[in-house]
């Protein structure tokens, strides 16, 4: 029989407060984006799709959709590539500095978005880069390589090495055993941190923020403009839609790992 | 072949296969070296050069000027209020989550994550719809006859603190999950067995045992508010600067060297913070 605990309830109350505060952006947003009304307004009289039909002819959104989902394609596909090398050679190489290798991969997760931001900007200036595109691609697969390199020494704590001694002992060159073998093992950890990297490049202001130009927008810049312009519910509509796709892509991720894993890793 | 000629033709590859990951490391650090440190490097040397050498003048400037200063006070009170306040909700959460049975545990964690991947901006935006003057707070406080006029809510520090919490909350949640999630419920078991009480084990035992994910939670929250732009610029806006709205304005007035010196102060300021809090919890656990 459990005995009733003050100090039990209080944190539980306290906990689940700290839920609900969490979620109420969530679903306010949901919640205005259906509602007809031109102001910013809960749903009283009747729900309307009047704001999803606003998106659909909002050629800046979509413009920026597609700049968003190119960039975050090519970074996630870069940092995918990029730190899972960085992973198997600090798990596999045990070298001296593999330390240190593992801190600087790992070193554009502590630094400040907006410092990040301004270093692309001013090394891209002093070399003569003005593409917009590339730049957003490369300052993206550096924020995301960390996620992807992290996720993967996570995996890769718990697999167990003899498998390639067993590919080995089976004429497999260590390429081929590593590529054959290996990836395929962890590909759900790979897979997250591709999800992960995703994200961090399609949600990223702060870097983009200094590279963007007009004709390579990304989404959360363009969304920065809408809100200072001073937006219609229209912009609640995407954000209800991006908080869809959201949801969906950590499902799949859970159904590929686990979020209880991901979480406590 | 006999297992004798076996073990050293392993022992001889796996010496080569050692060399061969080593070597995977190239690619990933060329291109961090290029992409990430050198660029790192231009922006520090931008603050401290001169055309004959180096030179503290910029630093100097900065500081001499009272919206330098300000924008530092600023930006440490925001940092470490969002990250007390953040570790005071997130410790119940956390706790709540690690002591739930495997069904809930996994509705809890993915109602945490949710927020954490949604867009700041789109949370930004969440609390203006909020607080602002004909907002859901205020028709609520109204409706209820507390308050007879709309209370300015939107660009103050309530806003910008809500606004924050909100954002930053979930990476204070979960460090304090990864850290009791793997221990302490037998503990607590054995402390209520032997007549503590539920009080006596949270401080005794509970709040000990999440000190490191305690620490982890402030420092990453910290580091994170001190860093932010969008929050402050959404909820609170040029009322309270901070070093990454600076650095973003300077920026804009084609100041390269003054950007470069915001952002070399906001990274001392942020590193700063997050030694200063690991001092003080008497801990060397790396952050992130």
């Amino acid at each position: 029989m459990r005995r009733f605990s003050a100090v039990k309830t209080i944190l539980g109350l306290m906990a689940g407060l700290a839920l609900a505060f969490l979620l109420v952006p969530l679903v306010l947003v949901v919640a205005v984006s259906f509602s007809p009304s031109v102001i910013f307004d809960l749903p009283s009289r009747g729900l309307s799709l009047r704001w999803y039909e606003a998106v659909g002819t909002l050629a800046s959104f979509w413009r920026a959709l597609r700049v968003s989902i190119e960039i975050a394609a090519v970074a996630t596909a870069s940092a995918v590539i990029l730190g899972t090398m960085a992973a198997f050679a600090v798990h596999f190489g045990r070298f001296r500095g593999a330390a240190g290798v593992q801190a600087f991969v790992m070193s554009p997760l502590m630094l400040p978005g907006i410092v990040k931001g301004i270093a692309l900007l001013q090394a891209s200036r002093m070399f003569g880069l003005s593409d917009a595109f590339l730049l957003l691609a490369v300052g993206h697969t550096v924020l995301a390589i960390p996620l992807v390199a992290r996720t993967l020494l996570a995996s890769l704590a718990s697999f167990d090495p003899s498998i390639i001694d067993a590919a080995r002992t089976l004429g497999y060159s260590y390429a081929s055993a590593l590529a054959r073998i290996v990836v395929p093992n962890l590909l759900p950890g790979i897979f997250t941190g591709g999800v992960f990297a995703f994200l961090a490049s399609f949600d990223n202001y702060s870097v983009s923020l200094f590279v963007a130009s007009v004709r390579a927008r990304p989404l959360p810049i363009q969304m920065i403009q809408y809100l200072e312009e001073g937006a219609d519910p229209t912009v609640a509509a995407i954000c209800t839609i991006l908080i869809v796709a959201t949801a969906i892509l950590l499902l799949l991720a859970d159904r590929a790992v686990g979020l209880r894993r991901i979480a406590a890793g | 072949m006999s297992a004798s000629i076996a073990a050293p033709r392993a022992e001889r590859n796996r010496a080569s296969t050692t060399l061969a990951a080593s070597l995977l490391a190239l690619p990933p650090v060329a291109f961090l070296v290029v992409a990430f440190a050198v660029p790192m490097a231009i922006v520090f040397l931008l603050a401290v050069r001169r055309p004959e050498g180096f030179t503290l003048q910029h630093l100097v400037a900065f500081f001499a000027t009272a919206a330098g200063r300000t924008m530092v006070a600023n930006t440490i009170a925001y940092g470490v209020g969002t990250g007390i306040i953040c570790c005071v909700l997130g410790f119940p959460l956390g706790y709540v989550i690690s002591r739930a049975g495997p069904r809930t545990q996994v509705v809890l964690i993915v109602l945490t994550f949710l927020p954490l991947c949604t867009s700041v901006i789109i949370k930004g935006f969440a609390i203006t719809l909020l607080l602002k003057s004909n907002g859901i707070v205020n028709s609520a406080l109204m409706a209820f006859g507390i308050v007879d006029a709309p209370v300015r809510l939107i660009f103050t520090e309530v806003a910008l603190f809500v606004g924050s919490v909100n954002v930053f909350l979930p990476f204070a949640v979960l460090p304090v999950y990864a850290v009791l999630a793997e221990r302490g419920r037998d503990l607590e078991d054995a402390a209520a067995t032997l007549g503590c009480s539920p009080a006596f084990a949270l401080f005794r035992i509970v709040l000990p045992l999440a000190r490191p994910g305690l620490l982890a939670a402030f420092s990453i929250v910290a580091a994170q508010a001190m860093s932010a732009y969008v929050v402050p610029t959404l909820l609170i806006g040029d009322r309270f600067r901070v070093l990454s709205r600076g650095a973003y304005d300077a920026y804009i007035l084609h100041d390269p060297v003054g950007a470069s010196v915001a952002a070399l102060v906001l990274l001392v300021t942020a590193l700063g913070i997050v030694s200063l809090a690991n001092r003080f919890a008497g801990t060397r656990r790396a952050v992130a």
